[in-house]
């Protein structure tokens, strides 16, 4: 796995902030590197937190965030003497809702079909993780050749649909990705 | 048969069944059963029984019915064993048949058999009609063991979708009942038959929203606007809770609290009685931070109930809240601050007092509905109690509502004051036009001799020096001090044991 | 010199007074009543004089009768008013002069006069100052007004003889509507001061504020300070300040200037004023109102000027001459001042009241903060809302901007909102970098995204996801949660054997 992806696995760290004005921020938190907002990792450094404070430091600015108020998943933040005002929700619920937004059924989801006939060899993911734009989910053997299939987007693997060792034909669907983009 | 081909088969079937689930429960912005459980529980420790019980009357095989509509085991939550029922609402609409209300009975008994909590997720269409009584004494045997597991075993139950008629008895009787709102409700009687007996039209939400029960039958102990948040609300409310009556409080690593506020407390109080000031300010700077859980936040929010820890050790929190009718208890807040005081007293977890109580709420209003029978509640549940309690008073304590808000005479272990705090019998404004009636009415000029005679009641009478040494209270306290002062107070409480002299049980007015 | 002085006003304006007349060797008393307590202002002064208020009745700081009578039972010598309260009520400064207390400030009949427009305006032109196209008198009558209107050309301005903030003012675009907001302005005049004399003028539609300084003595001797602009108003408060103005070069101060003198000469003026003129777009002036106590946003002018003026008032007061002389009087440098309101400026400047606890003030070398509080003083509703002043010098004008910026970052406060995001967002405006901007700047241009920050809206984002997902996560964690502790055996077994 190619170290420039910003994803790992894990979705439940994937977190969506949004505020009224429409802005949405897309944060993920690994366990020991920096936060990745909007598919960026960003050199935050974070200080300390303490009683409702919580302060970072990016490029030469000290950031110092109070929490001023917290309401399930309403959180108000005052950083320098501006409130603002977040809803937050894991992927699970963000795509839940979104889901039924877009006025679509379950159905509708980014499909991995396979370009050849072939037979699958290796599968690197599991339904439930997080994948990046371009990485590589599943191996295919065709005509002697090794292809790997690379996801469309970045998202979450709703439904895998082959198996190690399956033979598949031509525009099989071979894996389902629900996206993350907008 | 195939022996080896019906593991396979069974699993294909879960998973077909998941499949479908996760379509319909997604569609209304809901989790299945499976997925709330795991929701509720650590990662990978839910252990499942009875998986592929089938329903008790024969159903037409048009689609898998293997559970019969719940999911029922045992699982960690933060390490605590926990057994817990999720119904199924995507299997036969989620309806009790008797083999599913078996299920439900044996998570009951065998928590209570081996001291574990037992929490419900609830999501139901109510008895299944096709099997007639038998689920009806299906529902029996659960009633039976909510009860017999009361104040034994944790019982919490989640509402995430319908729980009607006789369905909602056994919520009603479990420890703490927590809902979503606009997907989740409780009612006996649905809104079809209240059409046609009283001719009146009103939406399922309406009659029995998760809102409703949250403010206004104060049903719902929490309401929220999602699952999620839902249940992991029985993790948060767990980790503050004994797993049994037998267990000792869960006591916290992290005992962090907020010094630079404890200063701030000297000056929260105004110095003008009549202004009010938010009580839940004052608990947040005297408890560990961020550790204070609210119970029933929007019902009859006169008063404030809770846990909270201490020093890493949980207690229970019983205060007036003066900035919502100046703190008066009424109706409601009697039977909310009684139910409390009650749990606290069965799982023997310590209660902390603060006071600030001008009286009961008066009018006929609430002396018609009887403010009589329900403020004698939380009397006799102080009285009750044989836990640690401590008592602080910040402002008023007046009249009957001093002596009921755990005082000294009733068993409160301390009663401490603040400078602020005006102890009497009534207060100065009532008090010297009964007083001083005679001094009054000869007076010239009244307001400013009312202003006086005030101005003595409060520096001679109800000044808590006065209290203190007399012996009506224990100790006044600087209130930055009282952190310290309550931690070493509980300390000293620890170990005290007392019991009530032998009876079968009391007869607390209902 | 072993005088009394009383300081009958409070907040930050009482604590800069009470430092002036330290230097003098003055002893200072201080009124204290119980809607605070607990101010900070009371820490300040020699003396305190306790006061019993009413808490539903006036402030003790409006009782004329009642302050005069405290400062005869402590005989003191003078009274200094502050701004605001009765600073420029002529009763108060005559009931001081018919008692023997000097009032720190002109007399009762200058105050009367320059308090009334009309009369103002008058007294202005005679010694000639320009003024506004306008009714040389009171209106009473719509159809008056039309004809003059007619005459100095639309739009005008209906304006309260009687009174300012705002009330009795109308502007009025077109002769048709002359009628209707005439009618509305007579009626909300009378409501508001009792009297419903109207006057019209041109209404200058993008105007500026300048104000020039003045201090006078008792023996004629009349010099000016510069001036100050204070453009940036909300509602016709104002809310920063700057000295000198940019948007008039040397030649114009020094015309406004001897005009500004000659005018206070000319009506007998001593002790401090300020002159303000509203500009037009094409250049020209003209006189406004003149006001004849020290105001808020003198330190401006201090810190150019290098002038101590409450000091002077003071010395003025006890019939000094006067020492400076106008070619003395340098304007080194700029100086702008940001006023910190406890209000709100994402919800329309809603004021806010409650417990400061902690607050942090910027310091350095070209900083100066005037303020009334500190960590936990309590903000009441029944007082401005105007908690501090940060007052930052530099060598020019830009400079002065970074300047100022760089201060406001420093401050902190927590318990309370203030105006500073506001203040921080005006000064990288590209309006106040070029000076252009006018009184209309907050209705025309301000709105509320415009106080935020996109990295700090991130980080706040940022702050709040991970609270939430510290509770949210169901990681395991390393560390347990819980102590393992068992159950105290005496406990147990009475429980076991009840």
């Amino acid at each position: 796995m190619a170290t420039s992806y910003v994803y790992k696995r894990d979705a439940t760290r994937l977190f969506i902030a949004m505020r009224d004005n429409g802005d949405r921020y897309k944060i993920y938190l690994p366990k020991e590197s920096k936060p990745i907002i909007n598919g960026e990792e960003k050199d935050v450094f974070f200080i300390e937190h303490k009683n409702n404070f919580s302060s970072f430091s990016m490029g030469d600015a000290t950031y110092r965030c109070e929490i001023t108020q917290r309401d399930q998943h309403r959180i108000m933040v005052k950083v320098n003497g501006v409130e603002y005002k977040f809803s937050i929700e894991s992927i699970f619920s963000y795509l839940r809702r979104n889901l039924l937004n877009k006025g679509v059924e379950v159905q509708a989801g980014n499909n991995l079909k396979s370009p050849m006939p072939g037979k699958i060899v290796d599968i690197f993911v599991s339904e439930g993780d997080l994948v990046n734009e371009g990485e590589p989910v599943l191996r295919l053997e065709a005509m002697k050749m090794q292809n790997e299939i690379t996801a469309c987007c970045n998202g979450v693997i709703r439904k895998i649909h082959v198996a190690p060792g399956q033979s598949i034909m031509q525009d099989e669907l071979l894996v389902e990705i629900t996206s993350i983009d907008e | 048969m195939n022996k080896r081909k019906i593991f396979e088969q069974r699993r294909q079937f879960l998973q077909e069944m998941e499949e479908v689930a996760v379509q319909k429960q997604h569609a209304k912005l809901k989790l299945t059963a499976r997925e709330r459980l795991n929701v509720l529980f650590d990662e990978g420790s839910f252990f499942e029984l009875n998986t592929f019980v089938e329903p008790a009357k024969a159903i037409k095989k048009t689609q898998n019915a293997f559970g019969d509509g719940v999911v029922v085991g045992r699982g960690l939550i933060q390490g605590r064993s926990v057994f817990a029922y999720a119904q199924d609402f995507t299997v036969m609409g989620g309806s009790l048949g008797f083999a599913h209300g078996m299920k439900i009975a044996k998570v009951q008994e065998m928590a209570l058999k081996f001291g574990s909590p037992c929490v419900g997720l609830i999501d139901s269409g109510g008895a299944r009609i096709q099997e007639g009584i038998n689920s009806l004494s299906a529902y029996a045997r659960i009633f039976r063991n909510n009860v017999s597991s009361s104040g034994i075993i944790p019982q919490i139950s989640v509402i995430l979708g319908p729980s009607a008629g006789g369905a909602v008895y056994s919520p009603a009787m479990t420890d703490f009942v927590i809902m979503t709102n606009k997907t989740s409700y409780m009612f006996v009687t649905g809104p079809d038959v209240v059409k046609e007996v009283l001719n009146q039209n009103i939406s399922m939400d309406e009659l029995g929203g998760g809102n409703i029960h949250a403010e206004k039958s104060g049903v719902a102990h929490f309401v929220f606007e999602d699952e999620e948040h839902a249940i992991i609300q029985v993790r948060k409310l767990l980790a503050y809770l004994p797993l049994n009556n037998f267990d000792p409080v869960p006591v916290s690593m992290d005992v962090s609290f907020n010094a630079e506020r404890q200063e701030y407390l000297n000056k929260i109080v105004p110095d003008d009685p009549n202004r009010p000031y938010d009580m839940k300010e004052i608990i947040n700077i005297l408890v560990d931070n961020n550790t204070f859980l609210e119970i029933h936040e929007k019902f009859a929010q006169n008063i404030l109930v809770g846990f909270a820890r201490l020093d890493g050790k949980t207690i229970g929190i019983v205060a007036n809240q003066p900035k919502v009718m100046a703190g008066t208890l009424d109706i409601n807040a009697s039977i909310k601050g009684a139910r409390f005081v009650r749990f606290c007293d069965s799982f023997n977890i310590p209660i902390l007092v603060l006071e600030d109580v001008p009286g009961f709420m008066p009018g006929s209003e609430q002396e018609h509905t009887g403010i009589i029978r329900n403020g004698a509640k939380l009397l006799y549940a102080f009285c009750e109690a044989t836990v640690p309690r401590v008592t602080v008073i910040t402002r008023k304590a007046y009249g009957g509502a001093f002596i009921v808000m755990n005082s000294l005479g009733i068993g409160g272990d301390f009663n401490f004051a603040w400078p602020t705090a005006e102890i009497a019998v009534m207060g100065p404004a009532g008090a010297i036009k009964i007083v001083n009636k005679a001094e009054l009415a000869a007076a010239s000029d009244r307001e400013a001799v009312e202003k006086e005679l005030v101005e003595k009641y409060k520096d001679e009478i109800a000044n808590p020096f006065k209290a203190e040494e007399l012996g009506m209270i224990d100790d006044v306290i600087k209130p930055s001090k009282t952190r310290q002062v309550l931690i070493t107070a509980f300390d000293i409480l620890a170990n005290k044991q007392y019991s009530q002299p032998e009876r079968k049980h009391g007869n607390i007015p209902l | 010199m072993n005088k009394k002085i009383l300081i009958a006003n409070r907040g930050e304006i009482a604590i800069r007074i009470i430092r002036s007349a330290k230097k003098l060797g003055l002893t200072t008393y201080v009124i204290q009543g119980n809607r605070e307590p607990d101010a900070m202002y009371l820490e300040y002064a020699d003396v305190i004089i306790p006061v019993r208020e009413n808490l539903t009745g006036s402030i003790i700081f409006l009782n004329p009768e009642e302050i005069v009578r405290l400062a005869l039972e402590h005989q003191i010598d003078m009274i200094h008013p502050g701004y605001g309260f009765l600073s420029e009520n002529p009763d108060f400064a005559a009931l001081c002069e018919q008692n023997g207390i000097t009032f720190i400030g002109p007399s009762s009949d200058l105050i009367q006069n320059m308090g009334i427009k009309t009369i103002a305006k008058k007294m202005a032109a005679e010694a000639g100052m320009p003024l506004v196209p306008g009714s040389a008198g009171a209106i009473t009558d719509a159809r008056v007004a039309k004809e003059f209107a007619d005459t100095i050309g639309y739009p005008v301005i209906l304006k309260a003889s009687a009174g300012g903030g705002g009330r009795g003012m109308r502007i009025v675009e077109k002769a048709e509507t002359m009628e209707r907001h005439f009618k509305s302005a007579y009626d909300e005049a009378v409501a508001a001061f009792g009297n419903g004399d109207i006057f019209i003028e041109k209404y200058l539609t993008n105007p500026k504020h300048l104000e020039f300084q003045i201090l006078g003595d008792r023996y004629g001797h009349v010099i000016h300070l510069g001036e100050r602009e204070c453009s940036l108003q909300r509602k016709h408060q104002k809310l920063i300040e700057e000295a000198p103005s940019a948007s008039i070069d040397s030649k114009t101060r020094e015309q406004m200037g001897k005009l500004a003198v000659k005018f206070a000469q000319s009506i007998g003026y001593y002790s401090a004023g300020t002159i303000e003129f509203i500009l037009d777009e094409d250049g020209s002036y003209y006189f406004m109102e003149m006001n004849t106590r020290i105001q808020v946003e003198h330190p401006v002018t201090e810190m150019i000027t290098g002038v101590d003026l409450i000091e002077w008032q003071i010395r003025i007061a006890l019939g000094e001459k006067l020492r400076l002389k106008q070619k003395e009087i340098r304007l080194n440098g700029w100086a702008i001042e940001c006023r910190v309101n406890t209000e709100d400026p994402q919800n329309r400047f809603t004021p806010q009241t409650g417990f400061i606890e902690r607050v942090f003030f910027p310091h350095g070398d070209h900083i100066r903060v005037e303020t009334g509080v500190k960590d936990f003083s309590v903000v009441t509703p029944y007082f401005d809302s105007m908690i501090a002043k940060i007052i930052v010098h530099g060598e020019n004008r830009d400079d002065c901007i970074d300047k100022t910026l760089n201060a406001l970052k420093e401050f902190s406060i927590s318990g309370l909102k203030t105006t500073v995001p506001f203040c921080r967002t005006v000064l990288r405006s590209k309006e106040f970098r070029e000076a252009t901007y006018t009184t209309h700047w907050i209705d025309s241009v301000f709105t509320t995204d415009m106080l935020e920050s996109e990295d700090e809206a991130m980080m706040a984002a940022l702050a709040a996801t991970i609270t939430y997902a510290k509770e949210y996560l169901q990681y395991s964690s390393d560390s347990p949660m819980f102590k393992s502790e068992s159950l105290n055996v005496w406990v147990l077994n009475k429980r076991i054997n009840k």
